[in-house]
């Protein structure tokens, strides 16, 4: 029975200053499979993993590697019995060439230790030939797209003998196309015996590549399942414990232009940006990574600058503005990194609610902290926040409350233009919807937003028109009852997708 | 049972919180606790007052090393500016100005020295523990060369009141650190520049994308530590009634202590007065009781270290 899997985990739980954050999870992986593992963001997906990787050490349970315990991990002995992690950030060195960052640690060397280059070329090519990868192995590392430095990582592991390789949302900055790449390279591994850990928020991935699923909830398991015998519906239900409701608000009468970019341009960067907003209107913006939407994003916020064109906010030029005066007039931005520029992790939901609106809980240079308390109150309440208490810091709140703390933050501020880059990143399902739930309710209220996201789903059904970029430029904009996404794909790629 | 589990589980979180946040007061309990048993003297009303006596200029001067590096700021010249502000006050008082303008003037020149460190702190990348470092040598050097290295002493009955004078038994320099204290608190929690400067600490990048004007409150920042650098200068000077152009050395190392010790980490965005004051405290104790128990200044060196040590390690663990 159990030389069936090649890994097997019983009972193991961990807690975190007397928080249960994992409780008695089973977990198998059998050879060539890939299993995959999903579940709301805190439900412990990652501690898991952790555990596996052997970043963190399990308070209990019990652990077998191909049938034997497997006692004391540590990162070093993971790698060493073939558990190789690939982490959304990449774990390789960037100026080396593909062919070291394979073989690290292997190089073939000659007497005097000198690298025998031509070997540790032709020993990368095979490697990567192996896997039906078309990449040059001297190419250094960090001049290739992140979709092929991932590819590379997982030609290192393989190199590396892994039985188990680890996907921490391995999708989460690719390409629709650099995806397919991915999934092919995963079916190669699975004819290699190798097994696979898949880590995802995006379920039509899982129905895609996975084998099995397991459903993690506040860290207990709740389901196991062979995909094929369940389908979105249920998994979805798993994860959430609850059935959620997916009506949006329709919206009605856009009129007026509310926010302009007249022929905007950075040299070098982009070039005749002309755009425009109405009231009560969301616009997405799609493009591939390098295709400048998140740089003409923040131009438009007002963060970076711009070299020639014109701004205009109901009628008012805002272009070289201060970053201060251009909030003041209604436009924010709202980043896509949450925690390292959105947010201010030690401070509490009230505090990072605010800080946008001092003056308007003060008198003078005085805070009137109970005004403040009852206005935060009001936005907790509005935007559904889940927190202890609105002095809580927020770095205790989950991705999606997160998020909505950003919101409230420009709400608060009355903001009328909301610049937002990838909106739902990172966030799990749950929180997804509600951070959409209440898009449409701002765009209700005459509010406007221009967003980036790299989901095409999530742009298909938020806005009312894509702009497509590429190359620095907006080469067309679709409206999406009438466009598809293969539509605004083509545009974003320059050729035809039926081609491919 | 879930939401049950964790509920139980999260009090007890909190419960382990707490218990970790009182640790630095509960040391410093347990610190008065032996004193008091092994040394007569320790707990006597004299004692007491002697000790608040020598911990106001520490306590002044990290005041404005809280609000600092609440902000994510640092200061390592806050010892060669009491010396520098000592020096030129000293002269200026030797020189036979009325003793006001003096004051007047050690104030204005703090502020000045915070304005600089403010300046080269906000305007270049640098990070402000080796900017800082810099102009710790730099102003060392200025108060050697204003003074040719030699002590000024005997300033005068007047400036002497400052260090001397009683309000009831109360010492006047205890009474003004502690309106120090209370006004820092009142900034950081009542004031739009205090919840900017938690802001700020706590990251700098999103604050400014607020709309705050980052630059500018830096600046500021640096100035109130200046001036309350200058403050503990004038307040030492006037105790000893001399300026020597090194006698703040060492006083940056023991203030940032004081404020790491209270809980304040380097990397700012959190930390209170409160804390500040059970680090300045706690020094305070520890030089004195060993004092009274006729401990070798070169062990007081080790234990004050130690306890830093401690003290960080036990914060370093509440924040995982």
């Amino acid at each position: 029975m159990k030389n069936e899997h090649i890994l097997q985990i019983k009972n193991v739980s961990k807690s975190f200053s007397g928080v249960k954050v994992l409780n008695d999870i089973a977990f198998d992986l059998r050879p060539g499979e890939v299993h995959a593992i999903v579940g709301e963001n805190g439900a412990g997906k990652s501690t898991l993993i952790k555990i596996l990787s052997g970043a963190y050490e399990r308070d209990g349970g019990k652990i077998f590697l191909g049938g034997v315990t497997f006692d004391v991990i540590t990162p070093r002995r993971a790698q060493d019995a073939g558990i190789v992690t690939i982490y959304q950030e990449r774990n390789l060195v960037p100026n080396l060439s593909v062919g070291e960052n394979i073989l690290i640690g292997n190089e073939p060397k000659g007497p005097f230790g000198i690298m025998k280059w031509k070997e540790l070329f032709r020993k990368a090519e095979e490697i990567l030939k192996n896997l039906h990868l078309r990449l040059n192995p001297q190419a250094i590392v960090s001049s290739l797209s992140s979709a092929e430095q991932q590819a590379v990582e997982i030609a290192k592991a393989l190199y590396k003998k892994a039985r188990i390789v680890i996907m921490d949302e391995p999708t989460a900055s690719l390409t629709r196309a650099e995806i397919d790449n991915l999934f092919s390279l995963i079916v190669q591994l699975k004819k290699k015996g190798v097994s696979v850990i898949y880590i995802s928020h995006r379920l039509d991935e899982i129905f895609r590549i996975a084998d099995r699923v397991s459903v993690l909830r506040d860290g207990f398991k709740v389901m196991e399942s062979d995909i094929k015998d369940i389908n979105k519906n249920i998994l979805v239900k798993a994860m959430v414990g609850e059935e959620l409701t997916l009506t949006y608000v329709e919206n009605e009468g856009i009129t007026d232009v509310l926010f302009e970019a007249r022929g905007v341009s950075r040299t070098g960067v982009f070039e005749d940006i002309h755009l425009k907003l109405h009231r009560g209107e969301i616009v997405g913006i799609a493009g591939m990574v390098g295709s400048g939407r998140t740089e003409v994003v923040r131009a438009l916020a007002g963060i970076d600058r711009i070299d020639e064109g014109k701004l205009i906010l109901n009628g008012r030029e805002i272009q070289g503005k201060s970053l201060e005066e251009i909030i003041k007039m209604g436009i924010c931005f709202v980043p896509e990194n949450r925690d390292e520029v959105g947010l201010i992790s030690a401070m509490s939901v009230a505090g990072n609610t605010t800080i946008a609106s001092l003056p308007k809980i003060s008198r003078g240079p005085l805070l009137k902290l109970k005004h403040e308390n009852e206005l935060v109150e009001t936005f907790v309440k509005t935007l559904a926040i889940q927190a202890k208490s609105i002095r809580q810091e927020v770095r205790y709140l989950s991705g999606g409350n997160r998020q909505k703390v950003m919101v409230a933050k420009w709400l608060c501020r009355g903001i009328e233009v909301f610049i937002m880059d990838e909106p739902t990143q990172g966030v799990d399902v749950g929180a997804r919807e509600e951070i959409h739930r209440i898009m449409k309710h701002l765009t209700n209220e005459g509010k406007t937003i221009l967003m980036v996201s790299t989901d095409l789903d999530e742009l298909m059904n938020m806005s009312h028109r894509v702009a497509v970029m590429r190359g620095g430029r907006v080469v067309n904009i679709l409206n999406t009852p009438e466009t598809t996404r293969e539509e605004v794909l083509s545009f974003a790629i320059g050729k035809s997708v039926s081609q491919q | 049972m879930p939401s049950e589990n964790q509920s139980v589980s999260s009090k007890m979180f909190r419960r382990i919180i707490n218990v970790q946040q009182w640790g630095i007061i509960i040391v410093l309990i347990l610190l008065v606790i032996i004193l008091g048993i092994s040394s007569p003297v320790f707990l006597s009303a004299r004692n007491i007052r002697n000790i608040l006596q020598q911990v106001s200029t520490l306590g002044i001067l990290s005041m404005g090393m809280t609000i600092l590096m609440i902000s994510g700021g640092i200061d390592l010249s806050v010892g060669s500016s009491i010396s520098v502000v000592a020096v030129i006050v000293g002269k200026l008082l030797k020189a036979g100005f009325p003793v006001g303008y003096p004051i007047i003037i050690g104030l204005i020149i703090g502020c000045a020295i915070g304005m600089i460190n403010g300046l080269l702190a906000s305007n270049t990348r640098a990070h402000p523990f080796i900017l800082t470092l810099g102009t710790m040598t730099l102003f060392q050097g200025v108060a050697i060369i204003i003074t040719e290295g030699y002590p000024i002493t005997d300033l005068g009955d007047k400036f002497e009141w400052i260090g001397g004078a009683t309000i009831g038994k109360v010492p006047f320099i205890v009474i003004l650190f502690f309106a120090v204290m209370f006004i820092c608190f009142f900034v950081l929690k009542y004031t739009r520049l205090g919840r900017k400067g938690y802001a700020i600490g706590g990251n700098e990048y999103t604050t400014y994308l607020a709309g705050i004007n980052v630059r500018l409150h830096k600046i500021i920042f640096y100035v109130i530590c200046g001036f309350l650098t200058g403050l503990a200068s004038l307040v030492l000077s006037s105790r000893i009634s001399s300026a020597i152009p090194t006698m703040g050395a060492g006083f940056e190392l023991q203030s940032i202590g004081a404020v790491v010790i209270g809980g304040t980490p380097l990397t700012g965005g959190r930390g209170s007065v409160w804390g500040t004051l059970t680090g300045v405290l706690l020094l305070g104790i520890i030089a004195n009781g060993l004092n009274l128990l006729h401990v070798e200044a070169s062990w007081q060196y080790v234990v004050t270290g130690a306890v830093i040590i401690f003290a960080v390690i036990l914060h370093e663990h509440r924040a995982q």
